[in-house]
């Protein structure tokens, strides 16, 4: 058995990167795989807390490299899924502590044992952004529907394609369907066109999501959550399944929109 | 990492009213990622485009290796590929015709 090893980077800050890694990590095991969640912000690290794991931290990805603790003992069990695990970063370091080659030797050794590395990476584009793109095999690039995350996400395209990281994914996430349709939000279409990347799915704005994360739940555990859903589909996509792109609009009256609103029903969607 | 960037389209329909911030967003998108791929634009990328073009061009006529130009240029929203190469002597043929 061989697993793959997936970064999922932004360039820009803020835009979603921990909460995707959280939930795509937690689809795959839901789909019954054996995943590892990587968190590599080292001194700023929040993929414990978003996945509700940060008082059990004995450990973390800095000891394991640097020969403090065995791997296994630096990997936390997720509280819902047994076959999910989190490395959490070191709060107390920075991202020069480690390289490139270190991480790339963590990640093959998780591959013998495991399914899907999932990588979060640091915002920018420096050392710590080099360090967690250096041992993916895949790239998704978390954006929003706004310039700036887009130009941030178009530079750092190039940064990949550079590193023989070739066609990365774009998730576009806090998308606002009433926006969109109002003319006031750049939509999947005006992104393919300008950045000329593959979309990998659409995540709309969702106040589930941030109840959710409140309580160090990814969303993707909230059957009625529009996100929740939306990354449940975008898991099937990388895990294989051919799921079409899901338009983000409810099409038809009223009821539908309710029940677009209630999440349930998904058969009442549009698919683009 | 070359990819195309083509100029928004006007589009008619739903939302895409003359007072849409979006078609803002995307004029604003468009021109910022031009000028950051310009601005990145490896100075490699030129230098084999050149040597490929005067290998392509020596083919045909006889290149004064010493006397060429070649590069990208704005103006305004848009780029161009300036070439200037000076040709040696005109073969005998291309003089009559």
């Amino acid at each position: 058995m061989k697993g793959k090893t997936i970064v999922i980077t932004s360039g820009k800050g803020g835009v979603g990167k921990t909460t995707t890694t959280a939930n795509i990590g937690t689809g795959l095991a839901l789909r019954g795989h054996r995943v590892v969640v990587l968190d590599t912000d080292i001194g700023l690290r929040n993929l414990d807390v978003v996945m509700g794991l940060e008082n059990r931290i004995v450990y973390d990805l800095v000891d394991v490299i640097e020969g403090r603790c065995k791997l296994s003992q630096a990997m936390i069990r997720d509280k819902h899924l047994p076959e999910l695990y989190l490395i959490p970063a070191a709060q107390t370091r920075d991202k020069n502590c480690i390289n490139s080659e270190q991480l790339t030797d963590l990640c093959r050794n998780l591959e013998l044992e495991f399914d899907y590395i999932i990588i979060d990476c640091p915002a920018g584009i420096e050392q710590g952004f080099r360090n967690a793109i250096g041992p993916a095999q895949e790239a998704i690039i978390v954006t929003t529907p706004e310039v700036s995350a887009l130009r941030d996400a178009d530079r750092v395209i190039g940064l990949l394609e550079a590193s023989e990281l070739h066609r990365p994914k774009l998730i576009i996430n806090r998308i606002r369907p009433g926006m969109v349709k109002r003319g006031d939000m750049l939509d999947k279409d005006d992104i393919v066109d300008l950045l000329a990347v593959e979309i990998l799915g659409m995540v709309p704005a969702d106040d589930r999501l941030i109840t959710a994360t409140n309580q160090g739940v990814p969303v993707i555990h909230d059957k009625k959550a529009p996100s929740g859903l939306a990354f449940s589909r975008i898991t099937a996509r990388i895990d294989g399944d051919d799921v079409p792109l899901m338009d983000l609009e409810p099409k038809g009256g009223l009821m539908d929109r309710v029940r677009y609103l209630m999440g349930i029903n998904r058969s009442e969607y549009t698919h683009a | 990492m070359l990819s195309k960037l083509r100029r928004p389209r006007g589009r008619e329909g739903i939302g895409s009213g003359p007072d849409g911030s979006r078609s803002i967003a995307r004029e604003r998108l468009y021109n910022a990622l031009n000028r950051d791929r310009y601005d990145l634009l490896a100075p490699d990328v030129v230098e084999s485009l050149r040597r490929d073009l005067l290998n392509v061009i020596s083919r045909h006529l006889e290149v004064d290796d010493q006397f060429h130009e070649l590069e990208i240029q704005r103006k305004d929203d848009s780029f161009y590929l300036v070439a200037s190469v000076r040709i040696s002597s005109l073969p005998r043929w291309a003089a009559v015709s």
